[in-house]
């Protein structure tokens, strides 16, 4: 299942994932891997998620370039391990910095949701 | 922080500074190859990794649109490329783009012109500091009145000038300005000048400042010093600082230049001023000695400026209660003061009651007829661009099958409108300047329209205009062409342009309520044009041509009214010597001014206000006029007789003939003793009347304004010694002849003397603001027309071609060419003929409307002219009928042809 904020379909065997979680998961891969292209970012993210997700190009790429704009990440061109040319992506401090503060409150919000859930007997 | 920063990378990325679009597809493009890779080292075979990765990773050119989307700003790339796409679209119709352009550009400069025009005439203030602060006073003369009018009624006499200048708290001043014509005399030749007779302290009142030498002080009063436009300095003198001191020849005097005035001032009425003379040295030379002493007499208007701190309202107070004084020392006189904000315009005009409602009237008329030509124009458009979508239903039909939403396409073809519209309004203001640019070649005041030629104002009128006609032109068009029925269109089963589509219908409409719009504008034309030549013509029983008026004026610094006399008495025995020269003598020549009295009949309680004249035997022959009943007046007459206009005779007893041998009853002018009295140092011992017998009627002539009749009118026999201050009007074939015979009676000293007048070049000196209002509605008539038939040839020809199969297989089957005609003609016929009858209904109901509200003078004496409406008619109906007929026959002949050959 692709990602189709506009189009919702029937529930599929993928996990949907919205765009603020994305540029989350997006921000984590850099910080974890390093300067990566954008195949490789998507590559990662399905790999955590234990393939239950799958990125299309078509969000990702706004995406990357929307955290770019933002300044939390610079992008140049560079050559991939197979020999192709590819535009990779880095964290810069602000990017952290960022990451920081959204981990920290995904954190909260998730503890809270399961605080809920648990209260509600839900596992 | 953050919005700001992406903000600016989003600016860039609309700049393309970041992220080219072949880098954009560069990096989809590695993706994929990536992802080619990814799945060969998988184990599948490169053939079927190319087939996975396509699956897999989707529509590279959506994901492109997705990433450029966020690259930039979409709105304005969206607008950027429907621009784009509309200015292509426009080039490839290239002639429906001009029609389009030239349509509304016509409609936004003209609305911008007269806009602009009545802008500045109504609410522009003066080019002075401060000029908020200048007012203009006027007067409104009611009860029981006698006085003689130079100018308007509403203006003042010197002496009352004097005590509003003394007497006055709320103005800190006040000064008296008096246009006149002119004329420069250097080295033989003479040019045209447009003068102003001001009070010494008028440049210190308005603040302005010269630009060499100086501007008049209170010791210029009696002097003959004269300043000089800037404009006249740069044409007259080439800007030679050494004008100063130099002596000027204007008219008969002679005059030493003290100062040039500054660039942007250029008087303080319509007309730009080229000098300013002092008052009370200027108007005795130029013949208005008598003028100055009259306390009586309307010549001056008076502009002031207010103290700190008065308002307007408290200045009128002021000045109302210096005029009830005034009324003091002339009992049964009620005079109003009106205070109001000086603008260059001429304040005379308004200062009758019920002169708001007038003003709001020729407002609401001109914002009328600007809407009503805009109208008329966008019209035109939205019918071209109907025809025009009609055309293109294919293309949108399209471009809706696509995924295009309506709003799409609507936000399209409005921005299409909107782009011709920014256009439109760019010609539109060229338009506009060159006008005001040929007006201000060809009129004299070319201050007036210089000054505001790159007005910002103007700019954004024109812009605002040009948009809103462009909503109004590129909403039904586009409404109608993106509610397309797709499958029809898209299969090619179109009606085409026939009587099935409702954008037809609409079409029809909006030719109909052009023809209406155009017949209004002929009518008024038409009206006005005959109203002109009326004006001009000889039919009011006046050969204007042949007649001169010579008036004897005092010479430079000459108080001697003896010589005066002398040499007037001498002209009278040289023209009674010419038996072939008609010759006659009025205290008041036509065209120079009128003399008010208040007269009754015997069955009138009271005295009601008339033009009055004193003539001599020989004036009416002279003129060339006849009585109607009775006779004029012969050498026996005296103050027992008068002569009355039809005019007078109508009001006063209803009848022309049944005044024959009635009475009329006038006080006597007092006008000699009060030139010796100071105002408030006699006291009146009431006018004594004086009654006498009606012996003739003439006809109503045309004397004091060159569109209309005189009002009513009395004459009485000029006294035997009173012929000092008169016109002499002579008949004669020619200048040349009276010419010599002044310089016959007078000698060398002639041309300082005595003044030769054609009244011909006066009558059409009155009438040329007429001749121009005239010929401007003529041409913006034509012009409309002009649209207006553009536009039908336009649709018929279109529609003519949409339905050229059908008219192939008419002809084919043999049918008549006159069938044919009328097959093609019959809709647009119909058009036509409900506009013309809907125009007509609206000339009707305005004629009559115009008539009660403004009064007859603006079209003339009848307002609605049974000739005008038929030559508009006439007018209307070949430039249409043209209009639809030459595309009918055109395709008649080539039908035929073209159709089964295509």
């Amino acid at each position: 299942m692709s990602l189709r904020p506009r189009a919702p379909r029937p529930a599929p065997k993928k996990t949907d994932v919205w765009q603020g979680t994305l540029a989350l998961m997006v921000l984590t891969t850099l910080e974890a891997l390093g300067p990566l292209h954008g195949f490789g970012i998507a590559r990662r993210i399905e790999q955590t998620s234990g393939h239950r997700l799958s990125i299309n190009p078509g969000t990702l790429y706004p995406i990357l370039l929307k955290l770019e704009q933002e300044g939390a990440t610079t992008s140049d061109w560079g050559v991939s391990a197979n020999g192709r040319r590819a535009r990779f992506y880095e964290l810069t401090r602000t990017g952290r910095a960022l990451l920081a503060r959204e981990s920290t409150d995904w954190r909260a919000t998730s503890d809270i949701i399961a605080r809920f859930l648990a209260a509600a007997g839900i596992k | 922080m953050k919005f700001l920063r992406t903000s600016l990378a989003r600016l860039a990325g609309l700049l393309r500074l970041t992220r080219r679009d072949a880098e954009i597809d560069e990096e989809l493009r590695a993706h994929v190859n990536l992802l080619v890779d990814d799945l060969v080292h998988r184990g599948h075979s490169p053939v079927e990794a190319h087939r996975l990765a396509a699956a897999e990773f989707g529509s590279v050119a959506a994901a492109a649109e997705a990433y450029r989307d966020r690259r930039g700003l979409p709105a304005v790339e969206h607008w950027l490329r429907d621009c784009r796409y509309a200015l292509r679209s426009l080039a490839h119709n290239r002639i429906l783009t001009a029609a389009l352009l030239i349509v509304l550009a016509i409609g936004v400069g003209l609305v911008t012109t007269l806009a602009t025009l009545f802008h500045a005439v109504m609410f522009r203030p003066l080019a002075v500091p401060d000029a908020g602060r200048v007012v203009k006073l006027a007067q409104r003369l009611g009860g029981d009145v006698n006085r003689h009018v130079d100018g308007h009624a509403s203006e003042f006499s010197l002496p009352e000038f004097d005590l509003y200048r003394s007497e006055t708290h709320a103005l800190s001043d006040v000064a008296a300005v008096r246009t006149e014509r002119g004329s420069w005399v250097s080295g033989g030749a003479r040019s045209p000048l447009s003068l102003a007779l001001v009070s010494p302290n008028y440049f210190h009142l308005l603040q302005t400042r010269p630009v060499a030498g100086r501007l008049f002080v209170d010791a210029d009063r009696t002097s003959q010093v004269v300043v000089i436009s800037h404009r006249l300095w740069t044409r007259g003198f080439a800007q030679d600082p050494n004008v100063v001191s130099t002596a000027m020849t204007i008219d008969r005097a002679r005059y030493h230049v003290v100062g040039v005035a500054e660039p942007s001032f250029s008087g303080t009425d319509v007309d730009d001023v080229d000098a300013w003379l002092p008052l009370a040295a200027a108007a005795p030379v130029r013949g208005g000695a008598d003028l100055l002493a009259d306390a009586r007499m309307s010549w001056l208007p008076l502009i002031g400026r207010l103290a700190p701190g008065v308002s307007l309202a408290s200045a009128e107070t002021d000045a109302r209660a210096i005029a009830a004084r005034f009324d003091g020392l002339h009992p049964g006189q009620r005079t109003t003061i009106l205070v109001t904000p000086a603008a260059r315009f001429e304040s005379g005009v308004f200062t009758d009651p019920g002169d708001e409602a007038k003003i709001i009237g020729v407002g609401v008329a001109v914002a009328l007829f600007a809407g009503v030509v805009l109208l008329v124009c966008t019209s035109n458009a939205a019918a071209l661009l109907l025809a025009r979508g009609a055309a293109r239903q294919r293309e949108f039909a399209m471009r809706l099958a696509l995924g295009a939403s309506r709003r799409r396409v609507f936000q399209q073809l409005l921005t299409e409108s909107s782009i011709v519209a920014v256009m439109a309004a760019c010609v539109g203001i060229v338009l506009t300047s060159g006008v005001l640019r040929v007006g201000a070649a060809s009129l004299p005041m070319s201050a007036f329209f210089a000054t505001f030629v790159p007005d910002a104002t103007v700019i954004v009128f024109a812009l605002a205009a040009a948009l809103g006609a462009a909503l109004l032109f590129g909403t039904a068009p586009a409404v109608f062409a993106t509610r397309v029925d797709l499958m029809p269109v898209l299969k090619g089963e179109t009606t085409g342009f026939g009587a099935r589509m409702p954008a037809s219908r609409l079409r029809h409409w909006l030719v109909s309520g052009q023809v209406a719009v155009s017949l209004v504008l002929l009518v008024i034309a038409a009206a006005l044009g005959r109203n002109l030549v009326r004006a001009l013509s000889v039919n009011d029983g006046v050969a204007w041509e042949q007649l001169y008026a010579v008036t004897v004026d005092r010479a430079p610094g000459d108080d001697a009214t003896a010589t005066r006399s002398d040499l007037v008495r001498r002209l009278q025995i040289a023209f009674d010597g010419r038996r072939d020269l008609a010759t006659g003598v009025g205290t008041v020549g036509p065209f120079a001014g009128i003399g008010v009295r208040q007269a009754r009949s015997a069955q009138m309680s009271a005295l009601a206000q008339v033009n009055f004249n004193q003539v001599d035997a020989g004036y009416f022959p002279t003129l060339g006029i006849a009585p109607v009943a009775g006779r004029v007046f012969d050498a026996r007459d005296d103050g027992s007789t008068v002569v009355v206009n039809a005019s007078l005779a109508r009001k006063f007893w209803n009848d022309e003939r049944a005044a024959l041998g009635q009475s009329l009853t006038y006080p006597e002018d007092h006008r000699q003793e009060e030139r010796d009295a100071v105002p408030g140092a006699e006291t009146d011992a009431g006018p004594v009347e004086r009654t006498a017998t009606v012996i003739g009627i003439v006809p109503t002539l045309r004397t004091t304004d060159a569109s209309q009749l005189d009002g009513p009118t009395f004459y009485v026999p000029i006294p035997r010694d009173g012929v000092d201050d008169t016109s002499f009007i002579v008949r004669a074939p020619g200048r040349v002849l009276v010419q010599s015979l002044v310089d016959g009676v007078a000698g060398a000293r002639a041309d300082a003397a005595v003044s030769i007048t054609s009244l011909y070049d006066r009558l059409r000196a009155r009438a040329e603001p007429m001749r121009n209002a005239a010929l401007a509605i003529v041409a913006i008539g034509f012009l409309t027309l002009f649209v207006a038939g553009a536009g039908i040839y336009g649709i018929v020809a279109h529609s003519v071609v949409a339905r050229r199969q059908e008219i192939g297989v008419h002809i084919a089957l043999g049918a008549p060419r006159a069938r044919v005609l009328r097959l093609v003609l019959g809709s647009s016929v119909r058009a036509i003929g409900a506009g013309a009858v809907l125009g007509l209904a609206i000339t009707i109901i305005a004629g009559l409307a115009a008539s009660s509200m403004v009064g007859p003078t603006l079209l003339g004496s009848q307002a609605l002219d049974p000739t005008a409406i038929a030559a508009g008619l006439l007018v209307l109906a070949i430039i249409t009928g043209l209009a639809a007929y030459l595309p009918a026959r055109r395709i008649q002949d080539e039908g035929l042809r073209s159709t089964l050959g295509s």
